[in-house]
Formats: C-alpha cells, structure tokens, sequence
C-alpha cells in the first residue's frame, strides 16, 4: 500500500520509492532497501504498476513505475478498509469503563 | 487480480530469461550508486559510501532470487535444477539406469500389450447381437496368401450346406459416387450385402427398413441402400 502511494504521486526508480516513502513519512519510517525490489516485481506483475526505462537526475538509466488504473482502484479500496479499520480499532482503545 | 493478465506477465518473463536478469542487475546497481551517491553527499568518502551503499541494500543475490519468486519463476528454475541433477546421477550410475529404464519399457510395453488385447475382445465389441460367435471365412490356396473372396456359386454352395453355423452371409466393401438434388457428387465407403446380412448380425434400424430377404432378387432394378451415420 505504501509503494502505491509513493507512486501515485509522480512516477519514480525503485531508489526513489524509498525516498518517498521516508520522507512523506515524516523520516519515521525506513524499508529494508534490497526487499524492496521482490514487491515492486510483484506489483508489477499483478498489473498494479507499470515501469518504462528513462533517464534519472543523474543522467543515468533507470526504470521508472507509474501507477495503473488498476493500481489506483486498488490504492483506494486499500485506504478506505485501513481507515475503516483503524478508526474501528481507535473506537475501542478509547473505550472508558463509564461506557459499558 | 486478473488472472489472464497474470499469465501473459509470467510468460513474458518466462521467454525473456536473459532480459529480466540484466533489468533486474542494472536496477539494482542504481540503486546502490545512487544511495552511495547520497551519502558522499553528507562527506563520507567514496569507498566508504560504496561499502555502506552495498551492505545497507544487502545481498544482490538473496534480493534477486525473491525477485524470480514473485514472478512465479521459482518452480521453473527448480525444475531445471531437479532435471540436471537427475541427469547427473543417471550418468554416473549407467548400470541402474539400465536396469530402471528396461523394466519401465517392459512394464509400459506388457500394460500397452494387454490393453490393446483387452480393448479389443471386451471393450470394443463389434455392436452386433453376438460379437463372440462372428467368424470371418478365408480360404487358400497352397502357396498362397488367404484370401476372403468367394465366387457367388461357391457361396450358395456353402449357404446351402451349411451345419455349422447358425448363418451365413456375404458382403463386399466398395465405393459409391452419390449425387441427387443439388448436392455436390460425392464418393462414400459402403459396401453390397445379401439379404440375410442384418438379420443374421441382428442389426435393427433407427429408422425405416433394413435390407432382408425380399430385397435379394437377382437382376431386379429396383435398388435399395441402408444409410449408417456412424
């Protein structure tokens, strides 16, 4: 869900999801750099992304995935049953002894 | 996911073997570069970047390998593996490979025996009343290979003699070229019978009439035929 993300915002190398994703989280958060590579494959295969090969600021080869119209629906579904979720479970941490 | 799309994917990577291997090799020095790049950015130097870079990404290989394992190529490579170590030993032991692929033949080679013999008497019986009593008639002439022709009078003959059998009955297989109506002409396998021939096989028809023995008159021009659709 996160590679989504960082991809829906603009197509990027594999180097820079992980830069996305450390800073639009506010540097809190780190993948482990190598794992990456097996889900943006696996992405890929499952029609959620798509790359082409271009060239990057630093004048060099790269492959670039941009998300699909697959990817998108995807993304969605997956952030709507995750804030279903997480306010479902923010609910019940909250939940006072008063309130039963 | 689609699971059409998915095939097509995996059959892409799977004929572009050498292909994925340089993509997968090219992105991932990038991104090594690219991540040592950085870091020689905040003053490290060059081949402490480099160190870092490589053992921040981790082991190429291991992330390559999980790479083939999303793709669904894992089995296949697997496969390969188990083939040529197979290979390997069959080569190295010739005496038990032998041994293992002559009794595999005769084993495939008696069951395919048997089934063919099997098949043939019990479960592909001729459809006739009884497939078990039905006998061909040869005959042979010293030297001479058998042969099933029989002049017409040889047959009444026989017909006429026979305490054998329970019938006796003749026919010839032919050519015919049909035509009628507007329909092309066109040549069929079929055959000329006597009049005893559905009656002794204990044929019945679907439909109409089977030829009998009313029908077996000598020199009458009102032909009649039996169509089969089988």
């Amino acid at each position: 869900m996160l590679i989504l993300k960082a991809v829906s915002l603009g197509p990027l190398h594999g180097y820079g999801v992980l830069l996305r994703i450390h800073q639009i989280s506010g540097e809190q958060l780190e993948i482990q750099q190598g794992s990456l590579y097996p889900a943006l494959y696996r992405l890929e295969h499952q029609g959620l992304i798509s790359s082409e090969w271009g060239e990057s600021d630093n004048k060099r080869r790269a492959k670039f995935y941009r998300l699909t119209a697959a990817g998108r629906r995807q993304l969605q579904a997956q952030t709507e049953t995750w804030n279903r979720m997480a306010s479902l479970i923010a609910g019940i941490l909250h939940t006072t002894s008063e309130e039963i | 996911m689609n699971p059409v799309l998915r095939f097509c994917s995996w059959l892409m990577w799977m004929t572009r073997r050498p292909r994925l291997e340089r993509e997968m090799e090219t992105e991932m020095r990038f991104h090594i570069e690219s991540l040592a790049e950085d870091l020689m950015r905040s003053g490290v130097s060059k081949q402490e970047a480099m160190r870092r870079a490589q053992l921040e990404f981790g082991g190429i290989e291991s992330h390559k390998d999980a790479v083939r394992a999303s793709l669904g190529l894992r089995w296949w490579d697997e496969l390969q593996t188990d083939l040529r170590y197979a290979w390997r030993m069959m080569r190295r032991n010739p005496m038990f490979t032998t041994v293992a692929v002559m009794s595999l033949a005769l084993g495939i080679g008696a069951n395919t025996a048997i089934f063919s013999l099997v098949n043939t008497l019990i479960l592909r019986m001729l459809p006739v009343r009884h497939p078990e009593q039905l006998v061909e008639l040869l005959h042979r002439y010293p030297g001479e290979p058998h042969f099933n022709g029989f002049s017409w009078q040889a047959y009444q003959l026989m017909r006429n003699h026979n305490k054998v059998f329970s019938g006796l009955t003749a026919a010839v297989y032919q050519s015919f070229h049909v035509s009628g109506g507007d329909l092309e002409p066109q040549t069929v396998n079929g055959g000329y019978v006597d009049g005893s021939f559905f009656s002794d096989l204990g044929i019945k028809p679907a439909l109409g009439q089977l030829i009998g023995q009313d029908d077996d008159r000598m020199g009458d021009p009102s032909a009649v035929a039996a169509v089969s659709w089988s």
